[in-house]
């Protein structure tokens, strides 16, 4: 947290310190939260709902731990206790999973990435969206979820690993369908 | 013709690198494939892939008037109790402490009067009882102060 920051809290300037965290960490813990929800409205709800948390927290912080630690460990388990609520909500996997039926014949596109990406395991499409929104950052993937490095690289890796075999199942399935 | 140890090395550098690889990486890996068409291949499905990825997946924002609302949310929430005072830990464990060391000081006489009543035999394990007592009695005191630091909860 910036020394600003920490300045507004100690003068109990509650309110200049949230806007000053919200401008600092807004986007990003938005979009760490849209990676677990996957929807921009649920994940703006969460992102309200972080901050609330942050400010009802600020006047016990000291300042010791690292703030952006401390706001990302706050996101991860609110996003994931509201995943586990609507884990069969209909929303959220239409976002990524293309359900519609091709028609007999026609063939699909060379490359369905949506389909591919919604067949990835959640752990592995996370890192891999948040690869993407941060500017291609191992880093930054790995301070926003809380994973050591190591890991971030090895789940991107097996992610891309599927993700190209399904691109190519696809492409292959295509070229059958087009020689029929 | 694949060489069998210099594809190992680009798998590696895929591997470690993936879409992220500093350019210096980047030449070494294109100077390999030029001269390998499985390694040819592989990279430019990667590049393929890269290049989807980076068209599906821009990083949302979240919409304009987001720190109003939030401030909106937060103007509606209902007053909470008095925010406590205790702002160190050390603080807390002052408090601890002294409410401890008052604890024992209350207790000290009804302590020496029940032991003084108390047969011989069972006076030499005293200072035993006594001690466990004020323990348990800092312990008290010290998880009261910490319940008091944690911060509020909805």
């Amino acid at each position: 947290m910036g020394e600003r920051i920490e300045e507004l809290v100690r003068a109990q300037r509650r309110r200049e310190a949230l806007e000053a965290i919200v401008e600092e960490f807004g986007r990003k813990v938005f979009r760490l939260a849209y990676s677990f929800l996957e929807d921009e409205a649920l994940a703006e709800d969460a992102a309200q709902e972080v901050f609330i948390r942050v400010w009802r927290a600020l006047p016990q912080f000291q300042g010791r731990s690292s703030p952006s630690t401390w706001i990302y460990a706050i996101t991860r388990n609110l996003c994931l206790t509201r995943l586990a609520r609507r884990a069969s909500d209909e929303r959220r996997r239409s976002r990524l999973v293309t359900a519609a039926a091709s028609p007999a014949r026609q063939a699909p596109p060379a490359y369905d990435l949506e389909q591919a990406l919604g067949r990835l395991p959640p752990h592995y499409r996370r890192v891999l969206v948040l690869f993407y929104f941060e500017g291609k950052s191992y880093e930054a993937v790995a301070e926003l979820l809380g994973l050591p490095l190591g890991t971030v690289k090895t789940h991107l890796n097996r992610a891309r690993k599927r993700l190209r075999a399904a691109l190519e199942e696809q492409h292959e399935k295509s070229f059958e369908l087009r020689r029929v | 013709m694949r060489s069998r140890s210099s594809c190992d090395v680009f798998d590696e550098l895929v591997e470690q690198w993936g879409p992220a690889a500093p350019a210096a990486v980047r030449r070494t890996m294109e100077e390999h494939a030029s001269g390998c068409s499985r390694c040819a291949a592989l990279l430019a499905q990667e590049d393929t892939l890269d290049r989807l990825l980076e068209e599906r997946l821009r990083p949302p924002a979240p919409e304009k008037g987001f720190t109003r609302r939030l401030l909106e949310r937060i103007a509606a929430l209902p007053a909470g109790p008095a925010l406590p005072r205790w702002t160190t830990w050390l603080e807390a464990a002052a408090a601890a402490g002294a409410g401890a060391a008052l604890a024992i000081a209350i207790s000290l006489p009804n302590v020496v009067k029940v032991l003084t009543a108390l047969p011989a035999s069972s006076v030499a394990h005293a200072p035993w009882v006594a001690g466990a007592a004020g323990v348990a009695t800092m312990l008290w005191f010290a998880c009261e102060a910490l319940a008091e630091v944690r911060p509020p909860s909805r």
